[in-house]
C-alpha cells in the first residue's frame, strides 16, 4: 500500500471512529466518560485536515481530505437513502393504498383497441412551470 | 424597434443544449457536450448558452424571452404517479431519482435566475418543443407532424399539424407505450447503452433477418388505428432502472448480451426484427396520421426520427410527398424548438425561419487558428486559398490518406457534416479496416457513411425524387444502386445501403469543392464522411481538440481553415487515445 492510499484511509477511518464512538456512549448511556475520546477523534481529524498539509507534500494532503470527504459523502448518501425510504413508505405507501382501495389506476398499462388520447390543453398555459 | 431574443434551453435528461434567436432568426445554437466534452452531458448548459450569447455579443440580461423545452413539474408528477402505480417495486427508483430531482430538475427558475437572466420564462410541453423544432424550422407553410421518443412529461408520440406560425397537436400516446422505450430496451438487451447506442443497433439490423417478427408482436401490439401499446409484462423501465424485465429472456431463449461480448446471430436477427417492428409502428403512424390531416407535406421529430434507415422508406410507403426532419431530432433539437415555439407561437411572430444548412456552432476564423499554431510551434503549410486546399485534399484521400476536416461553423446535431469530419477514400476496399484499426476503433459491423455531391446523388442511389431535406443532415438511408456498389465498398453497407449526406454548393463551397476534386480524379463524387471524435468523446469543437484528436489517433493530416497540418510532422505531439477511450 502506498502513503496516498495509507492517507486516504486514515482520512476515512476518522470520522467514521468519531461517529462510532459518539453512538456507542450514546446507546450505552455512558457518553460522559467517551466525551473525551470524542474530543480527541476530532483533534486528530482536524489535525490531520488543516495542520498536518502545511508540513505533508501535496499527494498524501490531499489523500486524508479525500478520505475525510469519502466518508462524508457515504454518510449522507446513507441518512439520505433512509430519510427517503422513509417518505416512499409512508408517502408513496398510503396513496397507493388509497388508489388500490377506489380501483384508480394513473397508468394504461393495457389499453384495447387504441392507447390514442386526447392532447392534454389544461397545460397549455406555457408560463406554468 | 429593438431586436427581441429568445434563447432555448435543454437540460437535465440528456443532450443538454441551447439556442438564441434574434428577430425569429437563429444566430446560434450548440450541444453542452461540445464545450463540456463530456458525452451526452444532461447538466445546465451554461458553456453552451455563453457560446450563444458571445455570438451575438450580448449578455444574459439582454435576452427577453426564454423557452425551456419541457415542464418539470409535470415531467416529476407523471413520476410520481409512476412510482405510486409500481409501489414496492420502484423503491429503488425513487430513492435513485429524487434527490436530483429536488436539487436540480425542480430548481430550474432559480438557475436561470442564477445565471444573471432577467428575462420571461416559458415552460413548453416536450413534445411542442419537439413539433416546433421540427415544423417551424422546416420550408413548408403547413405540414403534418408526427414526434416520437422515449417519453417526455407523459407523451411519448404526438400527432398533429402545423399551418402557418401555429402548431395544434390532437392527440398523443401516453407513457409507458413507447416506441423509443422499445428500440432503448432492445438496444440494453444487445448489451448496448441507452441512450447512446441506438444507432449501433440500426447499423446492425442488415447483419441477421426478422426470425423474430412473433415475438416482436408479443413485445408491442399495433392497433388498426396506428397506435402501439408495449407489453409491460417484459419491461421494467417504468419502475426500475434496468430496461426489461426476466420475462423477456424466457421469450427470446437466451440470454442478455453482456457488453464487449461476442455479437452473434442472434443479436444480429433480434436487430433486424426490432427495426422491422419499429418501421411497421412509424409507417402506420404515419399512414393514420396522412387519413386524419390529408396534408402532402410532413415533419418528423424525436429521438426515433433520427432512425434513417426508417426514415428512407417512408415516402414510398406513405401518401406523403414531402418530409422534414431537423438535423437535431433529439432532445437537443428540443432547445431550438423551445425558442422558435415561444417567439411564433406564443408570441405571434409570422415571420418564420427556414433552415438550409446545420452550421450553428461555434467557428474559428484564420487568425485564430494560426494564433494557436504558432503558440503551440506546430509545423504545418499555409495554402494561399480554399479552392488549392480542397484540391490537396482530395489528392491526400486520393492517395489513401486520413484526412481530418475542421472548417467553419461546428455542425448542430449528432453528426458531422463537413465543419468537424474526417473524410477518406470510398473506393478503398480496406478503408474501412484501416479507419477501424487507426482512428475510429469501431465495432466491425458499423458502417461508415458517404458524402455526395447532390445533383449525383440519382447516379449513385436508389432516392427519393426530388431529393428530400433531412439527405442534408444524413437523416435518410437508400440502397446504393448495384452497379455503383463495387466502386464504393468502404460506404456500401452488408444490404447494399448507404446513410448518405447531400452537399450542395451554397451550403458548403469548400466541402463541395473536396468532393468535385476527387470526382476529377476518381470518377467518383463521394468521399466517407465520418465524425471528427476520439471513441468515448463528443465531436470536436475547437482547433485544439482537432489536433489533440489527430495526434491521439492514425489522422495522416488536419485541415483547419487555409492551414494543412502533418501529423508525421508533429510526432513529438503523438499520444495513444485508445488508453484513455471509455466507450
Amino acid at each position: 500500500m502506498d502513503a496516498g492510499n495509507a492517507f486516504k484511509l486514515v482520512g476515512m477511518g476518522l470520522p467514521i471512529a468519531t461517529l462510532v464512538t459518539v453512538m456507542y456512549g450514546f446507546f450505552t448511556g455512558t457518553w460522559h466518560d467517551v466525551f473525551i475520546y470524542v474530543i480527541g477523534l476530532v483533534i486528530l481529524t482536524l489535525f490531520f485536515s488543516l495542520v498536518l498539509p502545511r508540513f505533508l507534500p501535496r499527494a498524501e494532503t490531499w489523500a486524508i481530505r479525500d478520505g475525510i470527504r469519502s466518508t462524508g459523502e457515504r454518510i449522507n448518501l446513507i441518512l439520505v437513502g433512509l430519510a427517503l425510504m422513509l417518505v416512499y413508505v409512508i408517502g408513496v405507501g398510503i396513496v397507493f393504498l388509497s388508489t388500490r382501495i377506489v380501483g384508480k389506476r394513473f397508468m394504461d398499462l393495457h389499453p384495447t383497441h387504441s392507447s390514442w388520447k386526447k392532447c392534454s390543453s389544461v397545460m397549455h398555459d406555457e408560463e406554468m412551470f | 424597434m429593438p431586436d427581441t431574443y429568445v434563447l432555448g434551453v435543454s437540460a437535465h435528461y440528456h443532450d443538454s443544449a441551447a439556442c438564441l434567436l434574434k428577430n425569429g432568426e437563429v444566430v446560434a445554437a450548440a450541444q453542452q457536450e461540445r464545450f463540456s466534452r463530456k458525452k451526452h452531458d444532461n447538466g445546465f448548459p451554461k458553456e453552451a448558452i455563453e457560446y450563444c450569447l458571445s455570438e451575438a455579443n450580448i449578455v444574459p440580461a439582454r435576452v427577453d424571452y426564454i423557452g425551456f423545452y419541457e415542464k418539470p413539474f409535470l415531467k416529476f408528477e407523471r413520476l410520481l404517479y409512476q412510482m405510486i402505480d409500481t409501489f414496492p417495486w420502484s423503491a429503488h427508483a425513487f430513492i435513485d431519482s429524487l434527490p436530483s430531482w429536488l436539487s436540480e430538475k425542480l430548481a430550474v427558475p432559480s438557475t436561470i435566475e442564477g445565471h444573471g437572466f432577467k428575462a420571461k420564462t416559458f415552460f413548453v410541453e416536450h413534445h411542442r418543443s419537439h413539433a416546433a423544432g421540427t415544423y417551424l424550422t422546416s420550408p413548408f407553410d403547413s405540414a403534418a407532424i408526427l414526434t416520437m421518443d422515449g417519453v417526455g412529461e407523459w407523451a411519448t408520440t404526438t400527432m398533429g399539424e402545423g399551418k402557418g406560425n401555429t402548431i395544434t397537436l390532437s392527440k398523443e400516446i401516453h407513457f409507458p407505450h413507447s416506441v423509443g422505450l422499445l428500440y432503448s430496451a432492445i438496444t440494453a438487451y444487445l448489451g448496448f447503452s441507452v441512450n447512446n447506442s441506438e444507432y449501433k443497433v440500426m447499423g446492425l439490423a442488415p447483419y441477421g433477418k426478422n426470425t423474430y417478427q412473433k415475438e416482436f408482436d408479443e413485445l408491442m401490439q399495433v392497433f388498426a388505428d396506428g397506435s402501439f401499446a408495449l407489453n409491460m409484462k417484459y419491461f421494467s423501465f417504468h419502475h426500475a432502472k434496468s430496461m426489461f424485465s426476466p420475462e423477456m429472456e424466457s421469450l427470446f431463449g437466451q440470454p442478455p448480451r453482456k457488453k464487449e461480448s461476442a455479437v452473434t446471430e442472434f443479436h444480429q436477427d433480434m436487430a433486424a426484427s426490432l427495426q422491422a417492428k419499429t418501421e411497421e409502428v412509424i409507417l402506420g403512424l404515419l399512414n393514420h396520421l396522412h387519413q386524419e390531416t390529408k396534408q402532402q407535406n410532413v415533419c418528423l421529430s424525436g429521438g426515433v426520427a433520427l432512425n434513417s434507415v426508417a426514415n428512407g422508406k417512408i415516402l414510398r410507403r406513405t401518401p406523403f410527398k414531402r418530409l422534414f426532419i431537423q438535423p437535431a431530432a433529439g432532445d437537443a433539437g428540443s432547445a431550438m424548438g423551445a425558442a422558435l415555439y415561444v417567439h411564433n407561437v406564443i408570441l405571434g411572430n409570422a415571420h418564420r425561419f427556414r433552415m438550409t444548412h446545420a452550421y450553428w456552432g461555434p467557428g474559428f476564423d484564420d487568425v485564430e487558428i494560426r494564433g494557436f499554431l504558432d503558440e503551440k510551434k506546430i509545423n504545418y503549410q499555409s495554402v494561399n486559398s480554399h479552392h488549392a486546399l480542397s484540391k490537396k485534399v482530395a489528392e491526400l484521400v486520393w492517395d489513401n490518406q486520413v484526412v481530418g476536416w475542421f472548417q467553419g461553423r461546428m455542425e448542430w446535431g449528432p453528426r458531422a457534416l463537413g465543419a468537424r469530419s474526417i473524410l477518406s477514400n470510398p473506393c478503398n476496399p480496406e478503408m474501412q479496416n484501416i479507419l477501424n484499426l487507426r482512428v475510429k476503433h469501431r465495432e466491425r459491423f458499423r458502417p461508415f457513411a458517404p458524402v455526395i455531391a447532390e445533383e449525383s446523388i440519382n447516379d449513385w442511389f436508389e432516392a427519393d425524387t426530388p431529393t428530400p431535406d433531412p439527405t442534408d443532415y444524413m437523416l435518410m438511408v437508400y440502397p446504393i444502386k448495384k452497379t455503383k456498389q463495387k466502386k464504393i465498398p468502404a460506404v456500401t453497407h452488408v444490404d447494399g445501403s448507404g446513410r448518405l449526406q447531400t452537399v450542395r454548393k451554397e451550403q458548403n463551397p469548400n466541402y463541395y469543392s473536396v468532393i468535385k476534386e476527387f470526382e476529377k480524379l476518381s470518377g467518383v463524387p463521394i468521399l466517407i464522411n465520418t465524425s471528427f471524435n476520439i471513441r468515448g468523446e463528443p465531436i470536436v469543437c475547437t482547433p485544439a481538440q482537432a489536433y489533440r484528436c489527430m495526434m491521439g489517433t492514425g489522422i495522416d493530416y488536419l485541415a483547419m481553415g487555409s492551414f494543412l497540418i502533418p501529423r508525421k510532422e508533429n510526432l513529438r505531439d503523438a499520444w495513444d487515445s485508445e488508453s484513455i477511450a471509455m466507450d
